[in-house]
């Protein structure tokens, strides 16, 4: 087995104070007893190499290990620092036979003291001795004891609470408190790409570091923390594939599964003991090393938040190296990242909603004001006031067929879409109209449509009424014609109308097209493509919903 | 006097009736009535006949509204505007139109607009600001403040700029004091002068008068209209007050 000790990292980064001590340990070193009150480790042979598998349920024993200290020349030792052991009991720790600290009775919650101080007249440089006696409540035979002690520098108290624990409430309310704002916001409409991905993450987090540290925070049976530990690995896992995908996602990176591999490879190279460094750590290195070189390759080929998420994560990355042996700060900042993203886009959406919401309300003035638009409606009037004077049959049916057009322009006012059918029946009216005022015979060919399929607002009506507009079709006969085609990049609607005398200027600008635009910005976003060209003698306008 | 009338509409039924119309109201005095519904057909019509009142819809497939306005204005006959865009009457009045009909409209409405054409003088319309002379390049608008005076000649106009330029315009004189009468006087049988363009009036021997002008020139006032330049002076120093 290999040194698991050796803190130097922790020691250089952590406290500073402390920086020039060492301890090192050697685990080889490492012996267990379960005599009562065993001897000497060198004589007594009762001790035994360290096993981390206990002999039988709730197992007491002795643990010893020699502990080098080393100082760098001039140093002054004033920052205490302590020993911390993850095991789950009671627990008294010796140090050279001195008793220098115990969690002393049995507790109602696990490893309720895993800290005690070393001595600062402890620390002289040379080898020393440790020892634990270890009560593994909870624990049954077979289970690993993972006794592994630590050295912890209990540089500053936070209101009388370790550092530790104040990081773990900050990462899980933190972490909850996004989850359960994702989920709010998802619930009213604002999914996100990598909305559901965040969430789960949130709360894999949130889960990996109660399981990990919540014996700092609650109270619970020491019966209870084999089966939590249990639970680690799914939310640890949950962590490490989603991190990649959610930064994937809203990077809008393409072959994103390809990338994922990041994932088990991270999680594959953590599993390599390299001594030192904890596994779940190295993992953090490697899942944030390779994202940042993701980021950095989105950045350069210009993808949606690459730039953010390449800073974001070059931050982590530093955080991580600052908090090598938890890894707290690097998951804070993780977190924020994940939080600021989302909430930047949120803020874009919400920025989004209102001017949707003003393009609707012009949009449907525009269409409003189009229903009494002076060159159709007072030419009808006029047309009306001739038919009353000398033909008062063809007057009332102008006015029913008058009546009818505007009665389903003011129920689409309201709409964001309607059915084909609805469309197709303003249409028709329309032509209709327009045929009696120019005395010509009019009509609308349709073919392969899907009725039922919802298209923005008087998006033909628009298209029809450019046509009037824009050429001259007085006492003549003339077709229209719509039809529909799916395909796999979505919907096609071919809109041709015939040009007869047309108007000099571009029959692709104005008003008419600008309406069309903005209402289909409305109904799809820019999940869309709209085109008008003329093909022969028709002006074919061509209306594309892309599948999402 | 009976007259010639071009109707220029693209919409039938509102051709139709405007026709219809017409014919009632003018009876035996409309001599010839045309019906164009495209510009192309209303430019041929008036080159081979003679129009002397167009009833122009300002909204026709193919053309522009602002286009047709100089253009039509820009023509011997007097025009009226029949369209459903009242936002450009102002428009068409500077570009001295007799008239603005906006559609729908009754017959009484477009009565009292061809009546107009008898008697423009009362007619409560704004004066043209703008003139529309035919060139050879298309058409030329001129400011009508930057006009000195036009001269009769035969059916045609030459006006006189301040600049000392000379345009011909195909109205008679007449039909440009018409749309004129607020801001020039009718000096003569022969010259329409701008008020504000006028420094003094000056007896000559003989009972004969001139007028002089900014630019040093000095035209002839006719010995009938001398009282009427004289109460249009009087009535404004810079500006004839339309009588």
């Amino acid at each position: 087995m290999s040194i698991r000790l050796l803190i130097t990292l922790y020691l250089v980064f952590a406290a500073p104070a402390a920086q020039a001590i060492s301890l090192i340990t050697n685990a080889a070193d490492a012996r267990q007893s379960h005599a009562q009150n065993p001897g000497d480790v060198s004589t007594d042979p009762s001790w035994q190499p360290y096993s981390p598998l206990l002999k039988y349920d709730e197992a007491q024993f002795w643990y010893s290990v020699k502990v080098t200290v080393r100082h760098d020349a001039g140093e002054i030792i004033s920052n205490p620092l302590a020993l911390s052991v993850r095991l789950n009991g009671v627990y008294d720790f010796y140090w050279d036979g001195e008793l220098i600290g115990s969690n002393k009775y049995q507790s109602k919650s696990a490893n309720q003291f895993s800290r005690v101080f070393i001595p600062v007249i402890g620390l002289e440089e040379g080898e020393h001795h440790l020892r634990v006696h270890v009560h593994a409540l909870g624990m049954r035979a077979g289970d690993s004891s993972d006794m592994r002690i630590t050295i912890a520098a209990l540089k500053s108290n936070f209101f009388g609470v370790h550092p530790t624990v104040v990081s773990t409430f900050f990462l899980a309310t933190a972490t909850l408190f996004l989850a359960a704002y994702l989920i709010a916001t998802r619930r009213s409409g604002g999914q996100r790409p990598g909305t559901t991905a965040a969430i789960i993450f949130s709360i894999s987090m949130a889960l990996a570091v109660l399981l990990e540290e919540g014996r700092f925070l609650f109270k619970y049976p020491y019966s209870w923390q084999p089966p939590l530990d249990a639970l680690q690995p799914p939310f640890a896992l949950l962590f490490f594939a989603l991190l990649p995908w959610f930064i994937l996602t809203r990077m809008n990176f393409p072959n994103r599964l390809w990338w994922m591999a990041v994932a088990p490879l991270s999680i594959a190279a953590s599993m390599i003991d390299i001594g030192a460094v904890e596994q779940h750590i190295r993992a953090f290195f490697i899942v944030s090393a390779a994202l940042l070189v993701i980021s950095l390759i989105g950045w350069q080929r210009g993808y949606n938040n690459a730039k953010f998420f390449a800073w974001g994560l070059g931050v982590a990355f530093f955080a991580l190296l600052l908090d090598p042996v938890k890894g707290h700060i690097f998951l804070i900042v993780i977190i924020i990242l994940v939080a600021s993203d989302l909430a930047l886009d949120i803020r874009r959406q919400s920025k989004d909603a209102v001017r949707l919401q003003i393009m609707s309300e012009r949009l449907r003035a525009d269409l409003i004001k189009r229903n009494v638009q002076p060159h159709f409606l007072m030419n009808s009037l006029t047309a009306l006031m001739e038919w009353v004077e000398t033909s008062p049959n063809d007057a009332v049916q102008f006015i029913d067929g008058l009546a009818q057009e505007f009665r389903i322009l003011a129920d689409f006012s309201d709409r964001r879409s309607v059915s084909l059918k609805e469309e197709l029946s303003l249409c028709n009216i329309h032509i209709a109209l327009m045929g009696q005022r120019l005395t010509s015979q009019l009509a609308l060919d349709t073919d392969g449509v899907n009725v039922d399929q919802q298209v923005p607002p008087a998006l033909f009506h628009t298209l029809i009424e450019n046509a009037f507009s824009h050429n001259d079709y007085r006492a003549l006969e003339a077709r229209f014609s719509l039809s529909q085609q799916t395909t796999e990049g979505g919907t096609l609607f071919r809109l041709s109308v015939p040009v007869v005398h047309p108007r000099e200027s571009d029959q692709n600008a104005g008003l008419g097209t600008r309406y069309i635009e903005a209402r289909l910005e409305e109904f799809c976003g820019s999940s869309f493509r709209f085109q008008s060209q003329l093909v022969g003698s028709s002006w074919v306008s061509e209306v594309t919903f892309k599948k999402v | 006097m009976s007259f010639n009338l071009l109707i220029v509409e693209d919409e039938p039924l509102v051709a139709k009736r405007l026709s219809r119309l017409s014919a009632d109201i003018l009876g035996d005095k409309l001599s010839v009535q045309h019906s164009a519904p495209d510009v192309a057909t209303a430019r041929s019509l008036i080159t081979e006949h003679t129009i002397d009142l167009i009833l122009l819809d300002l909204n026709l497939v193919g053309s522009d509204g602002f286009d047709l306005l100089k253009e039509f204005t820009a023509k011997a006959a007097h025009t009226i505007i029949v369209s459903a865009e009242t936002s450009r009457a102002l428009e068409a009045f500077e570009f001295g139109v007799l008239d603005f009909v906006p559609k729908p409209f009754t017959r009484e409405r477009l009565a009292k607009a061809l009546a107009r054409f008898w008697k423009p003088e009362f007619t409560d319309a704004p004066a043209a600001s703008q003139i529309a002379f035919e060139a050879s390049g298309g058409i030329d608008v001129v400011s009508a403040s930057d006009v000195l005076y036009f001269r009769g000649a035969d059916k045609y106009s030459e006006a006189t700029l301040k600049n000392g330029s000379v345009k011909f315009h195909t109205k008679s004189l007449n039909r440009l004091e018409d749309i004129l009468s607020a801001s020039f006087v009718r000096s003569h049988k022969s010259y329409l002068v701008q008020c504000s363009a006028i420094k003094s009036l000056r007896s000559l021997e003989g009972s004969r008068y001139e007028l002089d002008l900014d630019d040093g020139n000095s035209l002839p006032i006719g010995r009938t209209r001398i009282d009427h330049v004289r109460r249009a002076l009087a009535n404004n120093d810079t500006a004839c007050g339309g009588q």
